[in-house]
């Protein structure tokens, strides 16, 4: 009875939830076999599958976007924890100044794109610079930092954005920390490296995880950086997929509808099996 | 310009759409009569017109001059709803899918592949320019088809836009006027020239110009898809476009994702030439103050690709004879006069000069185009039609494989 009342009263909010989510994932399943596809069809319910395996680039594209939003991710997980421990450490009246930070979670990715395309493009701010301070001759000789292959303008942007996001998590979970417990463990001999690692980080580890989580699903399907930044070779998945269902053949809509399917079904699949490999790492901690 | 402005189609039977044109004809006198009707029941009403809403000059246009035009001559309350062809086109495949039977849109503005969309899914309305007595002032021939796919009546023409060059004559007095001067001046001048990625419309386009000029011209082409003919000639395209390739901006190893990427590149001066499908988008990039004063156009005289953009009405849309009444008054020879003038906007005209009376001829012979853009003549002489969408798809497929990808 109690089970029915708690969905009952949730219907209001799951509704919607089925109804367009559930929706939304249903036609885009379908559609990627070529099903429901208006008045197109299709011989072989596999043929977008086959169409996408039967060449390298869409691999290739995958891997670029797995590999911009790991490093991303890692490195502001690392530079943002960091940063958020100092913080924390910083006698009480220094915290509210150390607001600054949060001005990048404001912006939205798109204005980050764009600051990114003014300051450092051949003939950006920086560039200008340093023409001016007679650094450089002219703008062809001012080193190449967008568009590369290497993804450094995508990684760099996603870090920007994303550090902010991990300090505000991890400082948030820090301040319920007793910092006592540093202090003791100091006085017991314990370097502050020793007390960082044995104390601190086992606090924080199901809040970094939550946020390596969110933040590499969010950058692996991210649309607006790789869309202003990026490549045209490989290329993020996203911009594939968008190429797919916008500028080509309709007919072709099952392929982009095939990635969409194949990129959620690994995001579903990942933090699944992150969860679980990170739950079990946290109980033996504790057995320890 | 419009995003779907550019993309093409099959050629199906000729015959039936030339007899599809003479049926409209008979019927013009008709079409007085019942357009009388038209106007009548759109007193009053509003008309919602989807449209691309990336160019604050048209939506200007549009917003004063149509607006209140066809509010004083006809009571309709013109609403523009920003947004891309190919959204709009997905909006309506949804509300047919769902069965609904009166929809949001009243007119769109649509062309190229997103009309072949909509008409294969059955998703608009017609035929309608038998209903316009504006049409009449249109050479039908010219409308025949829309990027190869046969129009029959299912859209009024609206506009026409060719592919022009841009580039600064401050600093660059004699720009490269055909695909082999534009080869070596490319590698005299490395990382100073380069291309949207195709499926950019415009960068699509150029590649399609590319391959008219390299393999002997448009006329072979013009019978719907060869693949003979294709397998035979696109290798030179590609040959071409890879020599250039490591004389590219960024040594050729990216493209730039549109042609907005393109002209900002090109505002900033880091290429020297650029491309607009637009013959006068350079003017108003000038009169926005976005170009310098000394940018200039020229056509390539290997030849330059133009095409119709046009209006079409929703299956389900509410209002039908407004909308019906307003593509009438956008194809009306003031409209386009004014539509012609680069102060409003600059797209030139759909209509056949020669059917308009002689005082409307010499208006339009007067307009002031601006320097930057090229004259009338000019830009028919080296007019081209655009290619069937078997080929076009073909190209920018394989322009993947051959040139992007390549090592």
């Amino acid at each position: 009875m109690r089970r029915i009342n708690i969905i009952l009263s949730l219907l209001p909010l799951l509704l919607p939830f089925l109804a367009i989510i559930g929706g939304g994932l249903l036609i885009t399943g379908l559609q990627s076999f070529g099903l429901m596809m208006f008045s197109y069809e299709y011989e072989d319910v596999l043929f977008a599958y086959k169409q996408l395996f039967s060449d390298t680039w869409f691999l290739e594209s995958a891997v670029f976007s797995l590999y911009v939003a790991l490093t991303a991710t890692l490195i502001s997980i690392v530079i943002g924890t960091l940063f958020a421990y100092l913080i924390w450490k910083l006698p009480g009246k220094y915290h509210s100044r150390a607001v600054i930070y949060k001005i990048p979670l404001i912006l939205p990715h798109i204005g980050v794109g764009f600051i990114a395309v003014i300051l450092i493009s051949k003939t950006g701010v920086f560039s200008s610079i340093a023409y001016q301070l007679n650094l450089i001759d002219s703008f062809e000789d001012f080193p190449n930092l967008l568009y590369t292959r290497a993804g450094i303008d995508l990684i760099l942007a996603y870090i920007y954005k994303e550090t902010p996001f991990v300090m505000v998590m991890v400082y948030a979970i820090l301040s319920r920390f007793d910092k006592r417990i540093i202090d003791t463990a100091g006085m017991l001999g314990a370097s502050q490296m020793r007390s960082f690692f044995t104390l601190v980080l086992p606090f924080i580890m199901p809040v970094l995880n939550t946020t390596f989580i969110i933040l590499f699903i969010f950058s692996f399907g991210g649309f607006d950086l790789p869309f202003v930044l990026g490549d045209s070779y490989p290329g993020m998945i996203t911009i594939r997929i968008y190429e797919y269902f916008f500028q080509k053949d309709m007919a072709l809509r099952p392929i982009a509808m095939a990635m969409l399917t194949l990129v959620f079904s690994f995001s579903l699949i990942f933090i699944f099996t992150y969860l679980k490999f990170s739950s079990r790492l946290e109980k033996e901690v504790r057995k320890l | 310009m419009p995003r779907f402005l550019f993309k093409q189609m099959k050629i199906i039977l000729r015959l039936i759409t030339a007899i599809m044109v003479l049926f409209c004809w008979a019927n013009l006198s008709q079409a007085d009569e019942s357009f009388d009707k038209l106007v009548q029941e759109s007193r009053g009403t509003t008309v919602k017109w989807f449209m691309w809403g990336g160019s604050p000059t048209i939506n200007s246009w549009v917003d004063t001059y149509v607006s209140e035009e066809v509010k004083q001559r006809y009571d309709i309350t013109l609403k523009r709803v920003p947004a891309d062809a190919a959204i709009f086109v997905n909006k309506l495949l949804t509300e047919k899918q769902t069965g609904r039977k009166r929809g949001t849109m009243d007119l769109l503005w649509i062309n190229g592949e997103n009309f072949k969309n909509a008409m294969e899914n059955e998703l608009l309305f017609g035929p309608i320019t038998s209903k316009l007595p504006s049409f009449q002032y249109v050479d039908p021939a010219t409308v025949e088809f829309d990027f190869g796919y046969p129009v029959q009546g299912y859209e009024a023409p609206y506009g026409r836009a060719q592919f022009v060059f841009e580039y600064d004559s401050g600093n660059l007095p004699e720009p490269p006027q055909s695909f082999a001067a534009l080869k070596s001046w490319v590698k005299e001048n490395p990382g100073k020239f380069t291309y949207p990625s195709p499926p950019d419309f415009t960068g699509s386009a150029f590649i399609r110009q590319a391959f008219y000029a390299l393999t002997g011209g448009h006329e072979q082409y013009m019978q719907g898809l060869d693949q003979e003919l294709y397998q035979q000639n696109a290798p030179k395209l590609w040959e071409y476009l890879n020599e250039i390739k490591p004389y590219l901006w960024q040594k050729g190893r990216t493209y730039p994702k549109d042609i907005a990427a393109l002209d900002t590149l090109f505002e900033r001066g880091e290429v020297a030439l650029n491309m607009s499908y637009h013959q006068a988008n350079a003017q108003s990039k000038i009169l926005q103050g976005r170009y310098k004063n000394s940018v200039r156009t020229f056509v390539i005289e290997d030849g330059s690709i133009f095409n119709t953009h046009f209006t079409a009405v929703p299956f389900n849309a509410p209002n039908k004879a407004g909308a019906l009444v307003v593509a009438n008054f956008l194809l009306s020879p003031e409209a386009q006069l004014h539509k012609n003038n680069p102060e409003n906007w600059g797209d030139f005209t759909a209509l056949d000069l020669d059917r308009l009376d002689p005082k409307m001829q010499s208006r339009f012979q007067k307009l002031d185009l601006g320097e930057a853009t090229l004259s009338l003549s000019a830009l028919a002489e080296a007019a081209v039609p655009e290619i069937p969408s078997g080929y076009l798809e073909l190209l920018e497929r394989d322009w993947e494989k051959f040139v992007l990808r390549s090592k």
